[in-house]
């Protein structure tokens, strides 16, 4: 027996890293994101989703990748060329690192009898945004949960968890060791978080067990973020380094950034996040506190932080057919949330704007228009639209114009939620793999080798691992 | 008393909304949205607002802020607007034609204003209603062309013009003053171009005192801007452009012998398009078929029952839908997905974009695919773009029939044409970016910008002080 390594998706693109490792009949495969494209989303408010035909459809447009054994025949009535999970006669478990789309979007698309990993608080709130209908897989999708302390085995095969981050939901890289080497997949990576030290640790478990692939993140390597951290687009010009490089933010430094305008502002504050980032959700309500501001969640994130803090949040209900106020007409999570929150009034934030701190999500920001605006802030954290990049972005800016609220981030300009090009080289030189895979950016060719090689696996082609070398089966 | 003629929106672009107000009485004609596609705000993830939808209308510009014609509760507190309640004015609004950039914000009118159509487009309202693209509950008033109805002491009347969308009219608004005609959406060179030169010959004989009349081909540039066609009024067809007929013909010759499945996608209100959408049918022996709620128009409007296939998704998983009952209680037939993949060449099959994602199921590569109006309209929009990406991607002939800003509309000659058999003392060209290209011989040529209001004084159109109030950004 041999090992097979795969890489289905997300050589080349923000996110969607599906891998697969196959020894006989054992397969692990790492991920099952659908990758951040927002230009090219086929479903763009207009294009309805079909109901019977959605697993064939996201084949069919690349969302989800073709693979053998892991949708249901039902769901691939009438595509042609894959063996159905009830056909496949190999033993098959999906591991999610974390909970950002990105690295799981596509998991609703799985036969419900693939057995599915994910860290429980991760599973957690996942199940909560199933319950707004927000969850990328239905109430019924079983999750089997696992943390760094134990590894998971499928056959010979064996992942050891490698916790990267103990916010909220946890992020984990991969470690997979089968009978012929070890392939590590370091997940999303970041030197500069609130984590760092768990990065480092990383490093020095990996220089220990020596290993023959690792699959990198390497999403700072785009033209953009690289030109800021380091002036050039010439990957030779990357100095590994352990540290920030000049100019760009840590995690802290943001956070210390928009603190100071939360603390400079006499008006509303607004924030727009992504709101299954319990970890902010938790800092926006201390940082509340610190300035005698009340912080207020929309009624969807608010259900997420009812359930993950088990507190009772404040609540503001934005105008809109998702929280309609007759009972009978009300969704079994919204009913639950309003006998679980305190509710917070348009007409109490207009009483005493400087009281509050008010999340707005892009869904509802038409509600700027009737909040009060009057030296107000818009911070705008990691909620979509993020950037340029996203046809949405322009309208948001479009919308906020139409309001005086000032219009505060930090994200776009010098920080960047990816390890930066300096930290990423210093990363992979010092585990000094022998084949080093840049994936889950525009330019993986750029992320270069110290001593061992690079390769850019053709999507869909099965290697063989031996020898500390993938080779291609022709 | 004179009558006051003044311009909310829609001289430069889509989306004209104008009125015309003699004393105490009022007349706004048509009460559209420009037709933007490149920045609108509900983009499918901007949630629109259910209580304070009329407010936002007004504040993202979709609709400018006219006194008097919202409600107090719509407004809210705080607002500058005069609600209806506190207007003194008695106003009817007259609406042209069903396209959206016409009408789209009818729904927010106050109930007690009547709301006037062509009864054509009034049955067709109710369809569109029905299938659950309502611009808002409210009743509308339906009126049959040249029958004079009053709005306070101002007398309208409606006349025929050959634009593609059911019930498409112009009105003729007399006041003490004088007459003011307003074109609507025109166009010469229809199937129905004798009944439209009839109409010209009866409005001309009306001693028109204000023409206000849609320039939008006068924005764009014909195939060929040197043919001497261009150059003056006359009813020839600008090089490179065609009459509707000639479109049909088109479509039914590279149809002819044709082995391979045929697709159209429509703008279900273009009714008179749908049915030589069945004569094509007819003479290529092909089976026409329709989605559901396209199915539902054409029973309403055509009065068949035309062949359905369902799309497989939310919009029909309701099959008790009154709407969707009746079209499967009618309908002779639900064509499938594999009795298309067993004959293609035997149908000619409606797809419109939000269903595009039927087509995987389809044996589309190689299939002939109309565009005929149906959106995504705009080249360079997202929507265009990603409607172009599935297409590609299932190898789809894929032809665009027409140039939306020249086909529905009356080209540049055939303007000169109407405007000068009209003999207005005074032209006012709108509807595009550029109205000032209108320049009639026998006319004064009035450039007016939105915001601008007019006094007619005995045949004179002098333009008054700017607005009172300027519009909220």
């Amino acid at each position: 027996m041999k090992t097979k390594f795969t890489m289905h998706a997300g050589l080349r693109t923000i996110g969607g890293v599906i891998c697969s490792v196959e020894y006989g009949k054992d397969r692990v495969i790492f991920e099952m994101g659908t990758a951040y494209n927002p230009s090219t989303d086929v479903y763009d408010g207009t294009v309805l989703r079909r109901s019977k035909a959605r697993v064939r459809d996201a084949l069919r447009l690349g969302i989800i990748p073709a693979i053998d054994g892991i949708y249901s025949r039902e769901d691939l009535n009438g595509y042609e060329g894959l063996i159905s999970a009830e056909e496949s006669d190999v033993n098959t478990a999906i591991i999610i690192t974390h909970l950002h789309l990105d690295h799981m979007g596509g998991i609703g698309y799985l036969a419900p009898s693939i057995p599915l990993y994910m860290n429980e608080n991760a599973a957690t709130i996942e199940r909560a945004l199933q319950a707004t209908g927000e969850g990328a897989a239905s109430l019924d999708r079983e999750f089997i949960h696992f943390d760094e302390t134990t590894p998971i085995h499928v056959g010979a095969i064996e992942v050891q968890p490698i916790i990267t981050s103990k916010r909220s939901y946890r992020d984990f890289a991969l470690l997979v060791t089968t009978p012929d080497g070890t392939i590590h997949w370091t997940g999303d990576l970041a030197l500069h978080g609130e984590d760092t030290q768990l990065a480092f640790d990383q490093i020095d478990f990996l220089k220990e067990k020596d290993i023959d692939v690792l699959l990198c993140d390497c999403t700072s390597f785009m033209d953009d973020v690289l030109l800021q951290c380091t002036d050039s687009t010439d990957p030779e010009a990357i100095i590994p380094s352990k540290e920030i490089p000049q100019g760009m933010l840590d995690t802290s430094d943001v956070n210390r950034e928009l603190f100071k305008v939360l603390e400079s502002k006499s008006g509303l504050c607004v924030f727009n996040f992504y709101q299954r980032e319990m970890d902010e959700a938790q800092r926006y309500i201390e940082w509340a506190e610190k300035v005698n501001r009340i912080c207020v969640f929309e009624p969807d994130c608010a259900y997420i932080v009812y359930k993950f803090w088990g507190i009772r949040p404040n609540v503001f209900i934005p105008d809109s057919d998702r929280y309609p106020e007759e009972p009978g007409a009300q969704a079994a999570w919204f009913r639950e949330l309003l006998q679980n929150c305190t509710v917070v009034t348009r007409e109490e934030i207009y009483q005493n704007p400087a009281g509050y701190l008010l999340q707005n999500s892009y869904r509802h920001i038409l509600e700027l228009f009737d909040l009060p605006d009057e030296d107000g802030s818009y911070l705008h954290a990691d909620g979509i639209p993020i950037g340029a990049f996203d046809p949405a972005y322009a309208n948001l800016l479009r919308i906020i114009e139409r309001t005086d609220f000032e219009y505060v981030t930090f994200f776009s300009k010098n920080y960047f939620g990816h390890g930066y090009p300096q930290q990423v080289k210093y990363f992979c030189d010092e585990v000094d793999a022998r084949v080093l895979i840049p994936c889950h950016g525009f330019n993986p060719e750029r992320l270069l080798p110290k001593s061992g090689k690079q390769l850019l696996p053709e999507e869909g082609m099965t290697y063989i691992l031996a020898g500390g070398d993938l080779t291609p089966v022709r | 008393m004179k009558s006051e003629l003044h311009f909310y929106e829609g001289v430069r672009s889509s989306g004209v909304v104008a009125s015309i107000t003699y004393g105490k009485s009022r007349v706004i004609f048509d009460f559209g949205a420009p037709f933007n596609p490149m920045t609108q705000p509900y983009d499918g993830a901007v949630e629109p607002r259910k209580k304070a939808w009329v407010r936002d209308a007004i504040r993202l510009g979709q609709i400018p802020a006219v006194g008097g014609v919202f409600s107090k509760e719509d407004l809210g507190e705080g607002s500058d607007i005069v609600p209806f309640e506190e207007s003194d004015l008695e106003t009817g609004v007259i609406i042209s034609h069903l396209h959206l950039d016409h009408m789209s914000g009818i729904g927010m009118i106050h109930p007690d204003i009547p709301v006037y159509m062509h009864r054509d487009g009034h049955r067709l309202q109710q369809l569109l209603d029905d299938i659950g693209e309502a611009v808002g509950e409210r009743e509308f008033t339906p009126v049959a062309l040249y029958e004079p109805f009053n709005i306070g002491e101002i007398e309208v009347a409606a006349y025929f013009s050959d634009h593609p969308c059911a019930g498409a009219v112009g009105f003729l608004i007399k006041t003490p003053d004088g007459n003011f005609f307003y074109s609507g959406d025109v166009r010469l060179h229809g199937n129905k171009r004798d009944k439209a030169l009839q109409d010209l010959e009866k409005i001309a004989q009306e001693d028109v005192d204000v023409l206000i009349m849609e320039t939008t081909t006068l924005a764009r540039e014909m195939p060929d801007p040197s043919d001497p066609a261009l150059a003056g009024p006359n009813l020839q067809i600008p090089k490179g452009m065609s009459t509707e007929e000639e479109l049909y013909e088109q479509i039914l010759e590279s149809l002819g012998g044709s082995r391979e499945l045929a697709l159209f996608n429509i703008y279900h209100r273009d009714i008179e398009l749908i049915k030589r959408l069945f004569d094509i049918a007819a003479a290529t022996k092909r089976e026409i078929v329709f989605e559901p709620k396209t199915a539902y128009v054409v029973m309403g409007m055509l009065g068949v029952s035309p062949s359905i296939t369902i799309p497989d998704n939310e919009e029909y998983a309701d099959r008790n839908l009154p709407y969707l009952r009746k079209v499967l209680d009618s309908t002779p037939r639900i064509v499938t997905a594999e009795e298309i993949n067993a004959q293609p060449a035997r149908y000619f099959v409606q797809n419109s974009y939000e269903n595009i994602l039927e087509l995987f199921d389809l044996p589309v590569s190689g299939a002939k695919y109309y565009h005929l109006y149906g959106v995504p309209l705009v080249q360079g929009a997202r929507d265009y773009d990603n409607m172009m990406r599935v297409l590609e991607l299932l190898g789809v002939d894929y032809a665009l029939f027409s140039n939306l800003y020249c086909y529905n509309h009356a080209y540049p000659n055939h303007l000169l044409y109407m405007a000068e058999k009209i003999g207005a003392k005074n032209l006012i060209g709108v509807h595009s970016s550029a109205p000032e290209k209108l320049v009639a011989q026998n006319s004064r040529q009035v450039v007016a910008q939105n915001g601008d209001t007019y006094l007619l004084d005995d045949g004179k159109l002098l333009k008054k002080e700017a607005l009172l109030r300027p519009l909220p950004q």
